[in-house]
């Protein structure tokens, strides 16, 4: 392409880029020095060219510099990190591992518990080597409450009757009923007995050898309860009813309290009174 | 590229570059941020970032980086184009510096970095398309535009009676 009138903004625009060669630049001032009319263009265009402001830097550039030890420093700390991390997991490890074996340890006494719940169920009393002996405290322990029971009642039952009868609550009420001071005797002395009962709850056989245990002390316990409740209501009964014979003595308004009805009959007096005194004011 | 080179970077090109963002930006503290995460992202990419081409690729991150600025906050737009819509009346003559500076900011912001990197830094078309992601043909163009521009202010009737 070559500069003309018509071209030559094009060849100027590229001149004042710096995008010509020097022969294409020559060309350009050549053009301008036969055609003087358009210098004033040129150097319109040539004015557009912007002048950096050296004067403008970028101040504090340290926070820009960058060492390469900094960025050793930060591998450091991330395996550190790695290292810590490793120790939490080998110790969460191993204490879990830990944990793990104590808890394998426990397990035969886990196992040997539906033993008991299957095999006596079967046999009362026979197998079972390890919680035999716990067994015979057990019927020992059964056996003299129900010797217990036996003064009470004065009657010669069986156990095995007698324990069927302790889960029917008409025995057990005959017993409550005819001494109760005498039943106390024994309810104070099982509490040490029965602390060592908590397995039979476990053991279906000694459920029921344990049933007598237990039952009998709420048995003999609750008549104890409905006495003394029986004899501190028996006045609050009376209270109450020489309130209602007061209040119709008094010819009292069923609302008004006995025992504010003095305040009452004041209440009533200064209700008059500033009653009074309200329609004075609202006359005056 | 090194730690040296990283650093002699630093030294040369870190106050053209913020220079050529500041222009754009009008505002230091958005120009200062850009280059600074510029050069991070350099040293970041060291290993790939050939070091003879430091400038060049420093260019293009604080370029792309700054774009992403003005495209987030609209708000320096919005400076931007209440500062160009302010009339000139201060300048006295040969003042065609100030001008200048006026007509620069009534560009759109990839015409005004096409002029400050030709300007300010004499990078050639393609170099200036490697930048800013245009053919050097576009560059040329657009250039070229904003050149007619920028000169059609400079003639314009109000400048011309200041002049």
């Amino acid at each position: 392409m070559q500069i003309n009138r018509q071209t030559y903004e094009e060849f100027f625009l590229l001149y004042v880029d710096n995008e010509l060669s020097a022969g294409g630049k020559k060309e350009v001032e050549n053009f301008i020095a036969q055609n003087p009319d358009l210098q004033v263009e040129f150097d319109l265009i040539k004015q557009t060219v912007m002048v950096p402001d050296n004067s403008i830097i970028f101040a504090n550039k340290e926070v820009l510099f960058k060492n390469e030890e900094s960025r050793k420093v930060v591998m450091m700390r991330w395996f550190r990190y790695a290292a810590a991390a490793v120790i939490l997991l080998a110790l969460s490890v191993t204490g879990w591992l830990f944990l793990d074996e104590n808890k394998r340890n426990t397990p035969p006494v886990a196992i040997l518990e539906p033993q008991k719940t299957i095999e006596p169920a079967r046999n009362e009393s026979e197998n079972i080597p390890g919680n035999n002996s716990t067994i015979a405290e057990e019927r020992s322990t059964s056996t003299t409450v129900e010797k217990q029971q036996r003064v009470v009642k004065n009657t010669a039952v069986n156990l095995e009757n007698k324990i069927k009868a302790s889960s029917k609550p008409q025995v057990v009420e005959n017993t409550s009923t005819e001494e109760p001071a005498a039943v106390t005797a024994p309810s104070t002395e099982e509490p040490g007995i029965i602390t060592s009962t908590p397995d039979p709850i476990e053991v279906n056989n000694d459920v029921v050898l344990a049933e007598p245990v237990t039952e009998p002390i709420d048995i003999e316990v609750a008549p104890r309860q409905m006495e003394a409740p029986t004899e501190q209501q028996i006045p609050d009964v009376h209270y109450t009813q020489s309130i209602n014979e007061e209040r119709e003595k008094s010819d009292m308004i069923y609302f008004a309290n006995t025992s504010l009805s003095k305040k009452t009959k004041l209440r009533g007096v200064l209700r008059k009174a500033t009653r009074y005194l309200e329609r004075v004011t609202s006359i005056q | 590229m090194t730690e040296q080179e990283y650093n002699n970077c630093v030294k040369e090109h870190a106050d053209s570059v913020y220079r050529f963002i500041l222009k754009n930006l009008r505002n230091r503290e958005d120009a200062r941020d850009v280059v600074q995460t510029a050069f991070e992202k350099m040293w970041t990419n060291r290993a790939t970032v050939d070091g003879s081409r430091s400038k060049s690729f420093l260019f293009t991150v604080a370029y792309h980086q700054m774009i992403d600025h003005i495209r987030k906050s609209k708000v320096v737009m919005m400076i931007e184009d209440t500062i160009a819509d302010v009339p000139v009346y201060s300048h006295r003559d040969g003042d065609t510096k100030k001008i200048l500076e006026n007509a620069l900011a009534r560009l759109n912001e990839t015409q005004r970095s096409l002029v400050l990197l030709k300007d300010y830094e004499g990078y050639s078309y393609e170099e200036i398309g490697e930048i800013t992601g245009l053919s050097a043909s576009q560059v040329k163009v657009y250039l070229h535009r904003a050149r007619i521009q920028l000169k059609n202010y400079l003639v314009s009737p109000e400048n011309i009676l200041e002049q």
